[in-house]
């Protein structure tokens, strides 16, 4: 079966590129813009993993993984924090909130994530 | 019968006025003696005086808050630029505490610090406070704090010289704020350019013929320069204001690292046909941050393949295993090697040696500073050695997984 991600991120043409590699990698992908529509997406979807942005209107990616972690749901989920804030403060919020990477989005190549996200749902 | 003598005292006998003329003129000299030595005590108190006043006067109207207190900390002198910083006058200040007026805001155990320095240890205290001035507001100071002595070592005063730094930390936190908010604005466009002329050439129509390809390698390499210079930025901005990186560790293969950088470089590696040598055994675990420590080896490896001449040598092994829990690892090239009379300015800011500046113009000069402070907050260190026209070997410490 396809594994199901869910890139929640406010910046359209970063999503673009990004879900065309997830759908080469033959992966089923959902986009939602901000941490709102991505924590309805995420429960209505129950995806295997979730790319998330941090700077997003509406409700920001950290505040989403707080609000996720705390739906029974969404507790375990596997959560990536692909961001460009690189701020210590903000890295260790995510890492606390048990997002299990923070990947600044600029230092990666889309193949380089995907291999990471492929590695998490292997393992 | 007439007197025998006109000057005669009746009832006085001459000899015995003549005796007391003596007595008198001894004692005018010894009045005339004692005036002149007090004359000359007035002239040295003036003298005293006007440079004490000279003294007063050079304290009064320096630029730094200074105060001046008893061995109890109580308060009796404050210059006018403590009046006009702190919104208190002398008389206001006098005879109180600086706890009573304008400190006390910081954590105890910093006092605590600061008495146990300039008291006990009798050494010059060197600090910063926040304090509150008369009309509520706050400000920063950055304090010089000695203890004057008398001659048997007992303390005498306090002498405290602050400067109002208010100023200078909101420009710097503003300075920081900006490099912050400037570099992630500056990543998502950067972001855009990496991951879309990653798309194209990996060429999967095959639509675009070779010169078209390489165009938009060019593309990648400049996006990949200045991304780098983004993180530089950033970096410098962070050891400057002094905080320290933060490090994650995690085990993880060195080897995993090293590969991710090889195949970063791998265009150049390949244009230059160089031959890259990697002896790390494929089973050696560290324990450190993987996304600094491959930072650190991608500046060595990255550095390596440009300095390294075509058709020349890149070794990386372990060099050494110190015993104590950390691991060496070397990177060798066989490049130009830095003059003899640099060698002690490699790992400074903006430092580029000479020769690197003629073969390659671009280039800050922060990589390898960055990259030896990383090492450093892990608890390793970062050395090199190395002979001009032969090459570098750039060390570095790590610690290994822990068993």
């Amino acid at each position: 079966m396809r594994k199901k991600i869910l890139i929640v991120e406010d910046d359209v043409l970063l999503v673009k590129a990004i879900s065309y590699e997830f759908e080469q990698e033959n992966f089923e992908v959902f986009t939602a813009g901000n941490g709102e529509d991505g924590l309805k997406m995420a429960e209505q979807h129950l995806p295997d993993l979730i790319l998330a942005d941090i700077n997003m209107p509406k409700m920001d990616g950290l505040a989403m993984l707080k609000a996720l972690r705390a739906t029974e749901w969404g507790k375990n989920m596997l959560v990536i924090m692909l961001t460009n804030y690189s701020d210590e403060q903000r890295v260790l919020e995510a890492l606390s909130q048990k997002a299990f990477y923070y990947l600044v989005k600029s230092d990666w190549d889309l193949s380089q994530i995907v291999a990471k996200v492929k590695e998490k749902l292997v393992n | 019968m007439p007197p025998k003598s006109t000057t005669a005292v009746p009832g006085i006998s001459a000899d015995e006025l003549d005796k007391t003329k003596d007595v008198y003129r001894s004692l005018q000299e010894k009045l005339e003696y004692l005036f002149d030595s007090l004359a000359r005590e007035k002239i040295n108190l003036e003298l005293q005086m006007i440079e004490a006043k000279k003294f007063r006067l050079a304290v009064d109207s320096a630029s730094d808050n200074i105060v001046i207190t008893d061995p109890m900390g109580t308060i009796f002198y404050i210059n006018k630029a403590t009046e006009k910083n702190t919104g208190y006058t002398f008389n206001e200040a006098v005879g109180k505490n600086p706890g009573e007026l304008w400190g006390g805001h910081m954590d105890q155990n910093y006092y605590a610090a600061m008495w146990g320095k300039i008291k006990t240890k009798k050494e010059v205290f060197i600090g910063q406070f926040e304090n509150t001035r008369k009309n509520g507001e706050k400000y920063i100071v950055a304090v010089d704090i000695s203890s004057v002595l008398d001659e048997y070592g007992e303390i005498l005063f306090f002498v405290s010289i602050e400067r109002d730094i208010t100023r200078e930390m909101m420009i710097e936190r503003m300075k920081d704020e900006f490099v912050g908010l400037a570099s992630h604005q500056l990543r998502t466009p950067l972001t855009g350019i990496r991951w879309f002329s990653e798309l194209l050439l990996r060429n999967k129509y095959q639509n675009l013929n070779q010169e078209q390809l390489d165009f938009l390698e060019q593309i990648k390499v400049s996006n990949q320069r200045m991304i780098k210079l983004v993180n530089e930025l950033l970096d410098i901005s962070h050891i400057e204001t002094g905080q320290k990186f933060e490090i994650k560790k995690a085990d993880f293969k060195v080897n995993d690292v090293i590969n991710e950088v090889l195949t970063e470089n791998i265009s150049l590696i390949k244009t230059k046909s160089l031959n890259v040598v990697n002896e790390i055994p494929d089973n050696l675990l560290i324990f450190a941050d993987y996304v600094k420590i491959r930072q650190v080896l991608s500046n060595l490896i990255s550095n390596a393949s440009k300095y390294t001449s075509a058709g020349k040598n890149i070794n990386i092994k372990v060099a050494a295993d110190d015993g104590h829990g950390f691991t060496v690892i070397s990177v060798a090239d066989e490049g130009m090697g830095i003059p003899t009379a640099q060698k002690s300015h490699l790992f400074e800011k903006f430092f580029r040696a000479d020769n690197a500046r003629v073969q390659e113009s671009n280039g800050t000069g922060l990589g390898l500073y960055i990259a030896r402070e990383l090492i450093r907050a892990h608890g390793g260190e970062m050395w090199f050695e190395s002979e001009e026209n032969k090459g570098t070997v750039f060390f570095f410490s790590i610690p290994l997984k822990i068993n």
